[in-house]
């Protein structure tokens, strides 16, 4: 909400400055959000260049048909008579106007100088309603009313300068959607002296007495419990007065005619929406506050045809809706040009019942806005008498006697226990009872204490006050409501610093250790971390190719996404990653390799949400967490030292194996076999499974095919993929035991042993270690050859055999031993032959 | 050798003081390793004066002998050492010379050991999670997924809240047997969670107080600018236990704020509203550019908002069934991105998301 600075200085004795009222606002808890000054610079000596003028003569401009050479008064302290000339047409001689004098600094930072227009001398300039301030109704200069003093400053009339605080109100607080309702917030924060509420009833009434012109009825007393009209007879529609203009453009609304600004202003400054029919079009003489029939049509005032429902208030005459209640009018009974006689309306509806025909209509206004809230029902008698009063002032009406009342007056509300104890054992300081209290009645309550009157006495908990609210504030209905009142207006600056005195261990659980051991290995691979987001397109998973049927093509759908790009939740990571190694080639970035901790999301085994939390039969998705790993270039750039060695499937399998070494386990892999179908998006002869002793299969690690990658727009970029589901988690982080480190020196044989081109390293390498006994220490490859110098179907495996004994040094004769056990049993079990 | 016996020599047998002086002189004067050699072999050699003299003792006088035989091969002993010093110096200074000829660019970069990058939402989430850890809280975690009741009912947002329409919060298509027909009220089972709230709610109905907890995670809300993105991180505390009060939770954020903004860091309460919290809080820590004094970065206030809090609404316990007379409680809630774009000064929310190496790269 915009509040002008001038506009609540009418309602609160605010003698600081409109930073320090900001301050005061938002540390009391409206936030201000920013200060929006409008008009020309402020400043005691510029906004004294503005004066209201009177214009003594106005002649031809003897060089120029379109300019005319005026003669202004501005007052003697001002220098007396004025030449100016002027390019407008709209006034005449003796018309008060709106002066800026030279030097004056217009709202557009340019400095009014004296200027020579076609050899004529100008010594000023007579405003426009524009650079007053406000939308400019009428083409020329302002012409301003006659009572105002000539000489004086324009300021003392109309905000020339205005600072406007930018507020951001929460939804609890209906009561500070209104200017007066602030001015009444910032009397409590700051002990200040509030204005009597300015909703002075008009001067004379006259006429027949409103109930003779409106009956009204409330069929629906649960969305609508008041609703308060008054009728005013003889309006005569026409522009609003300069004041009232300059105040609404500065609060944010556009000026329409002297009605509507009239009702805008009564609920921009005191806080109750109201509505103006003609009276001439109520049919039958009778407003009906009344559900609306199911399908029941209206044509709103911005003309489009709005289908109705049973859940939705209406005001209605005896023959049709005129209104959705609280929300926007039609078109059949709003005023016009035509418009004589006024039925003015204050009601007051159900806050929740409006909000849910805003979200049905999707129209939303500044009161409906208000409405949805829930408004106090005694706003309403107090907007009808602002706005009579106005309507008498500004748009010559005469108010008819008498208002017409449904629902009357709400009940009083009943009082809540408190404790002043309590406040201070839940704030964990102390405010003195005296203090609570007169906090309490500042904010407007009635404050009844236990017992003895408070004065120097600390009140305990068992004093025990009864505390009623004001009907303007729906928010505070239980005890601890009260607490945050006394503690926001006493100040959360005064609160201690403490620490809570008991506590619990804290930490992390092994499913998050894990993760961060992962993060942390993956990181030290080389491979920077990716997130990416959870939803995506339908089709993103298209080109992999999935099988029918697979958990992967039936993703979790959302019924309101903001775009069909992101209209499921991702069943892998894998298409989002693609996503950003192509937008990352895209702006010739080096190559990427990405991984990604995170979730996805399946319907494959559904959870059951609890009894108590749901409908009965509803589930949510399984949603485990993945790691999964893209590859797109080499690990170590092409450098001076070396780098740039192309990623391949080694390289993969080395992020995967580090991967698992975090958290103390080791892979076991293999190739996909009977498991190729749920893969077809991998090469065949270049993925592997791999799984983790005692737990299973836990991931699949291999190279995209080239026709998926191109697919993703990665054409021609050997992708090699991994994802790793969180099954290992499960045997991670086992306690390693001691191993001794052995005194004896270790002896070591190489053995280059020729096999079948298939047969599987691992296994070769298992066959040895087994084969060799309790003296092999570690088997590995350290070669691997495949060409000229071996058969086609062949290649050879250099081997490195580490032997040791615990308790002597190896002789020669256990060093053949082993070395004709292993070679003995690679050649039965492989055919292998010795190169 | 010292000069006393050096003097008897001279007067003893002044031709091997002679033979002594020489030798010296000549091993260094030597320049180079070649003319060591030479050097050795004219002093030391089977030729040189020295040896020739030592051959000549057996025809010295009787008494003369031991003085003469003994000096002799202290000598030699002597000259020996003083080659295989001059031997080692000249070594030391050709080494010397030729490392000076020796020379790389030390202006070119190191060897590469590349090492990646934990992504910065990753790095801020486990720093904040630490700092918390250390208070002795646990780290819990729950479904994105949600149902609305965790998400919404049981932390007192009621049905109509605006929270809840289709406009601000994503729903999700259920699969279950009775699908409903149409989707019309918003208030209907499933939705992608809007904070991490509601795993308070799950943790309060599974364990009793004391509960000191930290949840981050993914949220969700339908909305998409520079400063929102429909997806983004959030790390919410909840603590109840008996007698935890507003200054516990006012201490416990300036703990936090300093920890992780630096120790010269002020905070602000201000007053705010929040369904689930009465009285509720905003956190607002004091801008790092300009010191508090204001500057467009803080919008000229001195003051950048970082959390929303508040003591939990005793309605809030009451779906847990919790007794407020008994125990009270805080929670609070942060954005994980907009906790580093504050700290590393980044401009848009967007590049969180874009994956570019050159941004996972900087942190």
């Amino acid at each position: 909400m915009r509040v002008p600075f001038s506009w609540i200085k009418e309602y609160v004795a605010w003698h600081g400055t409109v930073e320090e009222l900001a301050e005061v606002l938002t540390m009391s808890g409206t936030e201000v959000e920013g200060i929006d000054w409008v008009g020309a610079p402020a400043g005691p000596e510029n906004l004294g260049r503005f004066v209201v003028g009177k214009v003594l003569t106005k002649e031809q401009h003897p060089n120029a048909d379109k300019l005319s050479v005026c003669t202004v008064e501005v007052g003697e302290t001002n220098g007396g008579v004025r030449q100016i000339v002027c390019g407008a047409s709209n006034f005449a001689a003796g018309d008060t106007v709106a002066v800026s004098l030279s030097g004056a600094v217009l709202e557009n930072g340019l400095k009014l100088k004296k200027a020579n227009l076609r050899g004529v001398e100008s010594d000023g300039m007579m405003m426009s309603e524009q650079e007053l301030g406000y939308e400019e109704k009428s083409p020329g200069i302002a012409v301003l009313p006659d009572e105002w003093i000539i000489g004086a400053p324009l300021q003392d009339y109309l905000p020339v300068s205005e600072a406007v605080l930018e507020l951001e109100l929460t939804s609890n607080r209906p009561d500070c959607f209104s200017i007066y309702g602030i001015a009444r917030a910032v009397a409590a924060a700051a002990r200040l002296e509030l204005a009597p509420p300015p909703i002075a009833a008009p001067a004379a009434f006259g006429g027949a007495p409103a109930a003779e012109t409106i009956a009204v009825e409330i069929a629906d007393p649960d969305l609508c419990p008041r609703y308060v009209a008054t009728v005013i007879r003889g309006v005569t529609i026409g522009e609003s007065p300069a004041w009232l203009k300059a105040r609404l453009t500065h609060a944010g609304m556009r000026p329409i005619n002297n009605v509507v600004d009239v009702t805008n202003y009564v609920m921009l400054g005191w806080g109750q929406p109201l509505h103006a029919f003609d009276a001439a079009k109520i049919s039958g003489g009778k407003l009906i506050a009344r559900r609306a029939a199911a399908g029941e049509k209206i044509v709103t005032l911005d003309g489009v045809e709005r289908t109705l429902d049973e859940q939705m208030l209406v005001i209605a005459d005896v023959e049709r809706a005129l209104v959705i209640a609280g929300v926007f009018g039609s078109v059949d009974a709003e005023i016009d040009e035509h418009t004589t006689d006024i039925v003015l309306e204050a009601a007051n509806f159900a806050g929740p019942s409006i909000l849910r025909t805003e979200l049905h209509t999707g129209i939303r206004s500044e009161a409906s806005n208000r409405f949805e809230k829930g408004l106090d029902a005694n706003l309403a008698p107090g907007g009808l008498d602002f706005a009579d009063r106005l309507f008498a002032e500004l748009c010559s009406g005469t108010v008819a006697p008498g208002m017409v009342d449904a629902g009357g007056v709400p009940p009083a509300r009943v009082g809540l226990g408190f404790r002043p104890g309590k406040a201070n054992a839940l704030l964990g300081y102390e405010i003195p009872a005296a203090e609570q209290a007169g906090i309490l009645r500042r904010l407007e309550c009635e404050v009844a204490e236990a017992g003895e009157p408070v004065g120097a006495r600390t009140a305990d908990d068992t004093d025990e006050w009864t505390v009623t609210p004001a009907t303007f504030r729906p928010d505070l209905v239980r005890e601890v409501d009260l607490i945050e009142e006394v503690g926001r207006i006493a100040g959360y600056g005064m609160a201690p610093e403490s620490l809570p005195r008991h506590t619990t261990a804290g930490g992390l659980t092994k499913p998050q250790k894990v993760r961060r051991a992962v993060r942390r290995a993956l990181a030290a691979c080389g491979l920077d971390e990716a997130i990416t987001y959870s939803f995506i397109a339908p089709d993103a998973v298209t080109p992999l190719g999935l099988p029918e049927g697979d958990v992967r093509l039936d993703p979790v759908k959302l019924s309101n996404p903001m775009s069909v790009e992101q209209s499921v939740l991702r069943t892998m990571l894998l298409p989002g990653l693609l996503k950003a190694v192509r937008d990352n080639l895209d702006r010739l970035n080096d190559p990427p390799n990405l991984f990604e901790i995170g979730k996805v999301y399946l319907w494959d085994e559904p959870v059951p949400a609890p009894a108590h939390a749901a409908e009965p039969g509803a589930v949510l998705p399984r949603e485990p967490e993945v790691v999964s790993i893209v590859l797109s270039g080499p690990l170590e750039a092409e450098n001076w030292t070396g780098g740039g060695r192309p990623t391949d499937f080694s390289t993969l399998k080395g992020c995967v194996e580090a991967l698992l070494a975090s958290v103390g386990l080791q892979g076991e892999y293999g190739p996909l076999g009977d498991q190729a179908e749920h893969f077809p998006y991998l090469h065949p002869g270049k993925t592997a499974l791999v799984g983790v002793k005692g737990v299973g299969g836990t991931g699949v690690l291999g190279q995209l095919r080239p026709d998926v990658a191109a697919a993703y727009g990665l054409d021609d970029v050997a992708v090699y993929v991994a994802s790793v589901n969180g099954r290992f988690a499960e045997a991670a982080m086992r306690t390693t035991a001691f191993e001794d480190l052995g005194t004896y020196p270790p002896a070591s044989q190489d053995l280059a042993v020729i096999v079948a081109r298939d047969a599987s390293a691992a296994a070769v390498v298992e066959q040895a270690r087994r084969a060799g006994g309790k003296l092999v220490r570690s088997v590995r490859v350290f070669d691997v050859y495949e060409g000229d110098q071996v058969p086609a179907d062949k290649r050879s495996l250099a081997l490195r055999v580490v032997m040791r004994a615990p308790d002597r040094t190896l002789n020669e004769k256990d060093i053949a031993g082993v070395r004709a056990k292993v070679l003995k049993a690679l050649e039965r079990e492989f055919e292998a032959e010795l190169r | 050798m010292d000069d006393a016996q050096l003097q008897e020599l001279k007067q003893r047998a002044p031709g091997l003081a002679a033979i002594y002086h020489t030798g010296r002189e000549t091993i260094t004067h030597a320049a180079d390793l070649a003319a060591l050699e030479q050097a050795r072999v004219q002093v030391l050699g089977r030729k040189s004066a020295l040896t020739e003299f030592l051959r000549s003792i057996p025809g010295l006088p009787a008494e003369e002998r031991p003085l003469v035989g003994r000096g002799g091969n202290v000598i030699r002993k002597e000259l020996e050492e003083l080659v295989e010093a001059r031997e080692a110096e000249l070594k030391r200074a050709a080494l010397s010379d030729s490392l000076a000829h020796e020379r790389i660019d030390v202006t070119l970069p190191g060897q590469s050991f590349p090492a990646g990058h934990e992504h910065l939402i990753s790095r801020t989430m486990r720093e904040v999670e630490d700092i918390f850890i250390g208070l002795g809280y646990q780290i819990a975690e729950g479904p994105e997924v949600e149902l609305d009741y965790y998400n919404f009912t049981a932390l007192n947002t009621p049905p109509s809240h605006p929270a809840r329409s289709a406009h601000d919060t994503f729903w999700v298509v259920e699969q279950r047997e009775t699908m409903p027909e149409a989707v019309v009220d918003a208030d209907r089972g499933v939705l992608l969670r809007t904070h991490t709230s509601p795993v308070q709610v799950r943790v309060m109905e599974q364990q009793r107080p004391p509960v000191y907890i930290l949840s981050p995670g993914k949220v969700y809300r339908r909305d998409s600018d520079a400063t929102h993105t429909p997806m983004f991180h959030q790390a919410e505390g909840l603590v109840v236990d008996e007698g935890v009060t507003l200054a516990d939770l006012k201490g416990t954020v300036a703990h936090f704020t300093r920890e992780f903004f630096g120790p010269d860091r002020d905070i602000r309460v201000r007053p705010h509203f929040f369904p689930f919290t009465e009285p509720s809080i905003e956190v607002d820590v004091s801008c790092e550019l300009c010191g508090g004094k204001g500057c467009r970065s803080c919008k000229y206030s001195g003051w950048l908002e970082i959390m929303g809090a508040g003591m939990v609404d005793p309605a809030v316990y009451s779906f847990v069934d919790y007794d407020p007379e008994k125990v009270s409680g805080f929670a609070f809630g942060m954005g994980v991105e907009r906790m580093a774009m504050l700290k590393h000064g980044i401009p848009d929310l967007r590049l969180f998301y874009d994956n570019d190496v050159r941004f996972l790269r900087q942190f």
